[in-house]
């Protein structure tokens, strides 16, 4: 027993070896297909942010079948590769490895979130791959390291968030000057610090007055005593961003304490009809965030799809769930990375650089050029307005009431009092 | 594990020249980044097994918690490197130094329990280690950090770094349970009273065990976060690390020398061949998991041996 | 007045916590198994409540009638056919069967309902009562008097019935258990199982008090353990007596400190002086080596 334990770490290590060079043989090589990684949250907390990835790698792998890309006028087979983050922040980093080392991608998409898009960047930054980074607030992704070399993203700032929101508190009566009070809702996770750390600044400087109980750790189950400082504070707003289940337990402790508010805009959880359709009856007049809808006027310079008609698909292939706004991103994300390689001079990495960061079209979720600068990052904006969720015959929807940071985007609604504005 | 002294010279010798040969590939660059990934997590997760398995398999005690000391050197690397600018290797030994005054610290609580309570208390501490990093404006709260190093270690130097890690463990392991410690820290597992009666000091053994599992899987910590570069409370207290722990132990064998390293090389594989089915993943890991203990629920390593004799 | 009337919601929700307990308070006392997959049984539980709700629209307290059965079902077979089989080679092989089993229900739930958030809300969910001036959520009463009688049905179950008494016997040791007759891994399945009926009453609670997806079970789990470790394995009064005194923290705590408070009272209150509190179980395993 004991001369065979002596042999047998030699012979596993052969073996080992063995494996791994036929693992490494077997990956890479071919030059003429293009291929592209993509790293989604399916399963795991974020998994609501990666819903509608496989539909749409399916449709743009559709579409390339028809339409080939076309590098330097040369035809390329392109391949999407799509591994599962788990919604883990190490996994992102492993998976980016693994897509570089392991199959070769000529990029990297970096999408749904500050946590799978920080060091999903990272990773490509430091192993100098281009990277299309979307979905995530510029300022969390520019403040995570010094420099940006390889990586672009299109999103909003979190100034355009506070001003979005600030807009949507106007409508609900308190605009600046107003001497409004506004209640904070923020998580101390990667998206709720940047928020919080923005919020208090502008905050600060229109005159509101805040009343902030202080970040938590997500996944808290008691807010009561929260929900007894804004009643004896007596707020007039809540606002703020969260995960469903913390936005929910914390609204739901905040009316049964009996506190009355003129709007709530939050960011994040109130994306999806069936989010807000937990809340029941509360989500009536709830005011978030709109960087996506169905009846924004912006279509496809690649594949010539429209927002409705794209939404339409999507709806057909899901009972008639209306596609989520992540997923438009994930459309954006593959147009961009499509439209790069057309427009590539040659597959070598510093040409496909080279053509990312001259990209000028037009994607599902409106223009994207990379033509702003934050710290180390360069950026595109993108689109945001400010929208409520209003019951229409029973049915809940998200209208947008607020274009003022776009104005080319069409209004489908006006601020209405609901159950979650009841405050006179 | 009692191996004469011309056997254990010569497998001291064979474990020599395996190394010798692992370390080429990282050197010259011969193998290509792929195999260098492969083996530097292969040699990682060898080094976090070999401790648990001390732990568990070879001290009977069975913790929960390990992520804490891989969190607190994860945070020390990304501290010392990006918030003072000071090169990594500065924030490997803060890390180390951190990991065991914190183990010397919460030994003095944890070891007065047992069994699992021992189990779910280490759990706990890790936990209560990420709600703290969470609320702390010093480590950025939730927003995690980045680790920076110019030039960026190449994966090359990574692996070749794991490598010496993962063997200078593998040599301690041996040495240490062939040991008059080793067989303390048997007998104690065993018996703990007769142990006792026989003159071996319970807490101080223990004590010993822990302190040099918290080292080592913080050393393995933070060549783990300087490899990915982020870090959030979320991910280096992750309640995962220690799972991948007992995985790689109870599959491979707790309580032998090599049941670790072939759990390694079984869990390393299966989760990256597993990376190919998006959504699917986690339900084949934890099918592959309970499939294996209930056909071999000593390790593969044990099986092996069954069968040769 | 603001003071008095938090501490009492906060002890309310107590009700809530206790019943998180409860479950895996018998599975770790009797049958000394960590089981990690307790926190996916109560997001069952919350699922099967949430799916009877909608199919049939009554009302969600009558939905466990079917849940219930369906758990304990669930939990026994598990047990039986998987678990035991493990625990036979140690603690740590089961930990990792249970950790299996975990993960597999995690992405089966997410495959089967996807990722959104869920809430059983009812017509009144919101409401409150007044009693001598305090304003006291009515679905906080409800939950505290529904686990109040889960604690009591319990209790009753392990003290006044042939497998009741069974399971305690096999409970202090196992060995003279078998030697009298007793089935001891059909009677660790019918402990499990038992469990997992109350993860089924836990899910309810969970699921009409607070929001949930298929992974919130990890939270569940861990406010689990720290209810039962404060409150002793297998005791069911102390369990409820810490789902009380948990409670109070979150609210002394507020949300931002809450849960580290709670982490932290906990280690030291183990720690320091666990004879106390744990005399009989630490007898018990002293007596096993």
């Amino acid at each position: 027993m004991k001369r065979g334990s002596l042999v047998r770490l030699p012979a596993v290590c052969m073996i080992v070896f063995c494996v791994l060079f036929l693992l490494a043989g077997c990956s890479g090589g071919n030059k003429d297909t293009i291929r592209i990684g993509y790293v989604n949250p399916t399963t795991g907390p974020l998994a609501g942010n990666g819903e509608g990835c496989d539909w749409v790698v399916a449709q743009m792998e559709a579409y390339l079948k028809d339409h080939p890309i076309k590098v330097n006028g040369e035809e390329k087979a392109c391949e999407i590769i799509v591994y599962d983050s788990e919604s883990d922040a190490n996994k992102c980093s492993e998976l980016t490895q693994k897509l570089i080392e392991e199959d070769n991608v000529d990029m990297i998409i970096a999408i749904q979130t500050p946590n799978t898009v920080i060091p999903v960047a990272e990773v490509a930054e430091r192993y100098e791959i281009p990277c299309i980074a979307t979905q995530s607030p510029i300022d969390s992704l520019a403040n995570s390291r010094d420099e940006f070399n390889w990586t672009y993203c299109s999103f909003y700032t979190l100034d355009d968030v506070y001003e979005s929101q600030r807009a949507l508190w106007t409508a609900a009566g308190c605009g600046v000057g107003s001497g409004a009070r506004v209640g904070t809702l923020f998580a101390n996770d990667a998206d709720g610090t940047a928020w919080h750390e923005l919020f208090m600044k502008r905050l600060a400087e229109d005159g509101y007055e805040v009343v902030d109980p202080g970040q938590y750790p997500s996944g808290t189950t008691d807010f009561t005593s929260l929900a007894n400082e804004f009643k004896s504070k007596d707020i007039d707003i809540i606002a703020g961003t969260n995960i469903p289940p913390d936005f929910m337990n914390s609204y739901n402790a905040i009316i049964s304490a009996g506190v009355e508010v003129k709007g709530v805009t939050m960011g994040k959880c109130c994306l999806l009809q069936s989010d807000v359709e937990a809340l029941g009856d509360l989500a009536d007049g709830i005011m978030t965030q709109v960087w996506w809808a169905p009846t924004n006027p912006y279509s496809s310079a690649l594949t010539g799809i429209s927002s409705e008609k794209l939404n339409e698909a999507y709806m057909a292939d899901h009972d008639g769930r209306v596609m989520p706004q992540p997923a438009a991103y994930a459309y954006e994300a593959l147009e961009l990375a499509v439209q790069t390689f057309n427009s590539a001079k040659s597959l070598d990495k510093e040409d496909i650089r080279t053509a990312l960061s001259s990209l000028d079209v037009d994607t599902i979720i409106g223009h994207v050029k990379y033509d702003q600068k934050m710290k180390g990052l360069t950026f595109a904006r993108t689109v945001l307005c400010g929208g409520q969720w209003q019951r229409e015959n029973g049915e809940l929807t998200l209208k947008i009431i607020d274009n003022s940071l776009h104005p080319e985007i069409q209004l489908t609604g006006e601020y209405q009092p609901g159950n979650a504005t009841n405050k006179k | 594990m009692i191996s004469g002294d011309s056997g254990s010279k010569k497998s001291l010798m064979i474990a020599g020249a395996v190394f010798l040969l692992l370390l080429i590939p990282g050197v010259t660059g011969a193998a290509g980044n792929n195999v260098l990934r492969y083996g530097f997590r292969i040699f990682l997760y060898i080094t976090i097994g070999e401790m648990w398995n001390l732990l568990s398999g070879y001290a009977g005690m069975t913790s929960l918690g390990q992520q804490s000391f891989i969190g607190l050197s994860g945070y020390a690397l990304a501290v010392v490197t990006s918030k003072y600018g000071m090169p990594y290797p500065l924030g490997f030994i803060s890390g180390l130094v951190i990991s065991l005054v914190f183990a010397l610290a919460m030994s003095f609580l944890l070891l007065r329990i047992d069994g699992m309570y021992f189990a779910i208390t280490t759990w706990v501490v890790a936990e209560a280690l990420g709600t703290l990093f969470m609320s702390m404006t010093y480590v950025n709260r939730g927003a995690g950090m980045t680790i920076s190093a110019v030039p960026y270690p190449r994966i090359g130097t990574l692996y070749v770094m794991a490598l010496v890690l993962c063997f200078g463990v593998l040599l301690l392991i041996k040495m240490l349970m062939s040991s008059g410690s080793g067989l303390k820290i048997i007998a104690m597992r065993d018996d703990p009273q007769a142990a006792e009666a026989s003159g071996v000091n319970l807490k101080k053994t223990k004590r010993m065990v822990y302190i040099l599992a918290a080292g080592i899987t913080s050393l393995a910590g933070s060549l783990f976060f300087l490899n990915k570069g982020t870090i959030y409370p979320e991910s280096g207290f992750d309640i995962g690390w220690t799972i991948s722990m007992v995985f790689i132990v109870i599959i491979g064998g707790s309580g032998t020398f090599y049941g670790p390293v072939a759990g390694a090389v079984i869990y390393v594989l299966l989760s990256e061949i597993l990376a190919h089915y998006p959504g699917w993943s986690n339900i084949i890991l934890g099918a592959a998991a309970i499939v294996m203990i209930l056909f071999c629920p000593k390790g593969i390593v044990r099986i092996r041996i069954r069968n040769k004799n | 007045m603001y003071i008095l009337q938090v501490l009492i919601n906060g002890m309310l929700l107590g009700g809530v916590y206790a019943i998180l307990g409860l479950g895996m308070s018998l599975i770790l006392g009797i049958v000394k198994l960590t089981n990690l997959a307790h926190g996916e049984y109560i997001v069952i539980g919350a699922y099967t409540s949430m799916v009877l709700q909608a199919q049939l629209g009554t009302d969600p307290f009558l939905s466990l009638i079917v849940s219930v059965p369906f758990l304990f079902l669930a939990g026994y077979l598990v047990q039986r056919f998987l678990v035991n089989k493990a625990m036979s080679s140690g603690a740590e092989p089961a930990l990792l069967v249970t950790f299996g089993v975990s993960v597999i229900l995690k992405d089966v739930l997410l495959l089967i309902f996807g990722a959104d958030a869920r809430h059983i809300s009812t017509d009144y969910s919101n409401s409150t009562v007044m009693i001598a001036g305090l304003a006291i959520p009515l679905l906080n009463i409800c939950l505290l008097v529904l686990s109040g009688a889960a604690v009591l049905l319990l209790h009753l179950f392990m003290h006044h019935t042939r497998t009741g008494m069974a399971i305690r016997a096999v409970s202090d040791d196992p060995e003279p258990a078998e030697l009298s007759g007793i089935n001891v891994p059909h009677t660790f399945a019918v402990a499990a199982g038992a469990a997992a009926a109350t993860a089924a009453v836990a899910g309810l609670c969970v699921g009409m008090k607070w929001t949930w997806y298929p992974s919130s079970g990890g939270h569940y789990l861990l406010i689990a353990f720290v209810i039962v470790v404060i409150g002793g394995l297998g005791n069911v009064a102390g369990t409820f007596a810490a789902g009380i005194l948990f409670g109070l923290m979150q609210v002394i705590g507020g949300a931002s400190y809450g849960l580290l408070i709670s982490y932290i009272f906990l280690i030291l209150m183990l720690t320091i002086r666990p004879n106390e509190f744990f005399g009989r179980y630490l007898l018990f395993q002293r007596k096993r080596h």
